[in-house]
């Protein structure tokens, strides 16, 4: 009996979680995403470019350059290892790849383009690159498997004649890359285990990242006036990074309110996501004003755009072959993730 | 007849999913880098949270010293890797191969003891300063060394330092200096590593008194 009960209650959380990867919407949400992602890499591969560093740190200590340099990713390979040829070339790549993810042409193969040559700059030594770039290889691989340039794009002008398209796209790659942000903060806070983070320690975590040369754009012995705010500010980051993963509940609140009871009546009581992206926001636009860490901010931020929904009737694509029960699951299951109000899907 | 119109797609699909969210997750474990790296764990930034961790555990009524602490942590890192690796190892492909890994440890443990990179030339049988960090009247290279990138890169001899990397940049930093000041003989590239003031000592108006590592000096002719 508990085994037949077990079965039932898989079958049931297989249909939510196959209604849910069917669901569609419409695709401005992942438009703006890719066009700012197009911007930093534009911004990333310029900023070198201006900074004339790309015969520096992208070429091999044996051609001139700052550091012996791998060649694994087999576009450097194939173009003859990190030399200077191969660096300019992964540059001009990387930018008209950039410059065509941004207005949209070329659907998914631009982004698989633009993968490739960003990939094969950042993978020359792992002490060169950012977490930034992690950040923007990972967008780049979804908006791979997304469909990005069903609106706001030069693809869509080509299509239909017009910028704009109310074609719904399939909307979980804007639900992966919301939970990559919240996997991203959730494990940053399991990084930051030092005593001047953790509760019961100093919490002088922001004061020592102000004051350090690699990070802050200038003096800021000034904040010594100021160090409880700093204190608090650290208490409040470390705090927001860890429970970020816990959003999640919200989300499956959200998408099985109808269920009812306690526990998910005390988490529908807010939009927890209102306060949670206003820390983020907050957070990042600290960053990008007291501390030089190059586009980390924008790509961060970049991510957030995902958490606005499109403003569209979500629906399940014909061909989820789980009947007409599932598709309305599945527009519940999009207002979970991120989606509207049931208000403002009636509105 | 196409895949994606199967009625079997969308259950493929989700499979796929469910396996790409299963590897965001699990590629986002700390490694064996993060948490077995010596280098890391033998530097002053290291081993003043051990200090400061042991002394608070004694202060809780568990009396811990500093290398009995880092002995355990270490052993509760052999064991959380014995489950970490075969967890991770079926996701490494895919990681590798699309680039979808995740190890962000930005400002995991900020830096209390920084390094910067000092670069002199000699003149008049001294030594004259060209290079220092956030400095106007020693500017040479500015745009190059104060590019995040750089600064990144920089910023790591403080937190784990590599003799390899250290010296092919004091090479290609001295390289650089000698071809653009021709009437120089010699170069000093070095760190100058100092304690960043706390608060209180900011308010004393202290100023940290800092001391020189891994200093090189070069000779600029051979450079050229």
């Amino acid at each position: 009996m508990k085994r037949l009960a077990a079965m039932l209650l898989l079958r049931r959380w297989w249909a939510s979680w196959v209604a849910l990867t069917s669901t569609r919407e419409r695709g401005t949400s992942l438009a703006r995403f890719r066009i700012a992602v197009g911007l930093v890499i534009l911004y990333s591969i310029g900023s070198m470019i201006a900074a004339d560093l790309v015969e520096v740190m992208w070429i091999d200590a044996e051609y001139g350059g700052l550091q012996s340099l791998s060649d694994w990713h087999w576009l450097a390979s194939a173009l003859g290892g990190r030399t200077p040829t191969t660096a300019w070339v992964l540059v001009s790549g990387g930018l008209v790849s950039g410059a065509m993810l941004a207005v949209g042409l070329g659907g998914r193969w631009t982004a698989l383009v633009a993968l490739q040559f960003y990939y094969a700059l950042n993978t020359a030594k792992p002490t060169l690159t950012g977490g930034y770039d992690t950040m923007v290889i990972n967008a780049l691989w979804l908006l791979v498997l997304a469909s990005s340039t069903a609106t706001l794009s030069l693809d869509c002008r080509l299509r239909t004649g017009s910028w704009r398209s109310d074609r719904l796209v399939p909307a979980w790659p804007r639900y992966l890359l919301i939970l990559q942000l919240l996997v991203v903060y959730g494990t940053t806070g399991l990084y930051k285990l030092s005593p001047v983070w953790v509760p019961g320690g100093s919490h002088s975590a922001l004061w020592w990242v102000f004051q350090e040369p690699t990070w802050r754009r200038f003096d800021m012995t000034w904040l010594a006036s100021a160090y409880p705010l700093t204190q608090l500010a650290s208490a409040v980051t470390w705090w927001w990074e860890v429970l970020t993963p816990l959003l999640l509940l919200y989300y499956w609140a959200r998408h099985t309110a109808e269920r009812g009871g306690r526990l998910r009546r005390a988490l529908l009581r807010f939009d927890l996501r209102k306060p949670w992206a206003a820390i983020g926001i907050g957070l990042h636009l600290g960053i990008l004003a007291l501390i030089n860490v190059g586009p980390f901010s924008l790509i961060s931020l970049s991510y957030y755009l995902c958490l606005i929904p499109p403003g569209a009737e979500p629906s399940a694509e014909p061909s989820a072959g789980a009947g007409a029960s599932e598709s309305a699951d599945a527009g519940e299951l999009a207002d979970a993730s991120g989606g509207e109000s049931a208000d403002e899907r009636r509105r | 007849m196409p895949p994606w119109s199967s009625p079997a797609w969308p259950h493929l699909r989700a499979t796929l999913l469910a396996l790409h969210v299963l590897s965001l997750v699990v590629l986002s474990l700390p490694d064996a880098g993060a948490v077995h790296n010596r280098r890391r764990w033998q530097t002053a930034n290291a081993r003043a949270d051990l200090q400061q961790t042991a002394a608070r555990l004694t202060a809780w009524g568990i009396p811990i010293d500093e290398l009995e602490l880092k002995r355990r942590l270490w052993a509760m890192g052999t064991a959380y890797l014995v489950v970490q690796r075969p967890l991770v190892l079926p996701f490494v492909w895919y990681g590798r191969l699309t680039g979808s890994r995740q190890g962000w440890r930005m400002f995991a443990s900020p830096q209390r003891h920084p390094a910067e990179l000092h670069v002199d030339l000699e003149g008049d049988g001294q030594w004259e300063p060209i290079y220092r960090p956030h400095s106007d009247r020693y500017a040479w290279n500015r745009e190059q060394f104060e590019h995040n990138r750089f600064r990144k890169f920089l910023g790591r001899f403080a937190r784990g330092f590599i003799a390899r990397d250290y010296q092919q940049t004091a090479r290609w930093v001295a390289t650089k200096a000698a071809r653009e000041h021709p009437e120089a003989p010699r170069v000093l590239v070095r760190l100058y590593r100092y304690d960043t003031p706390t608060p209180q000592q900011v308010a004393a108006g202290e100023t940290p008194a800092g001391r020189y590592e891994h200093a090189m000096r070069f000779d600029a002719e051979a450079l050229r």
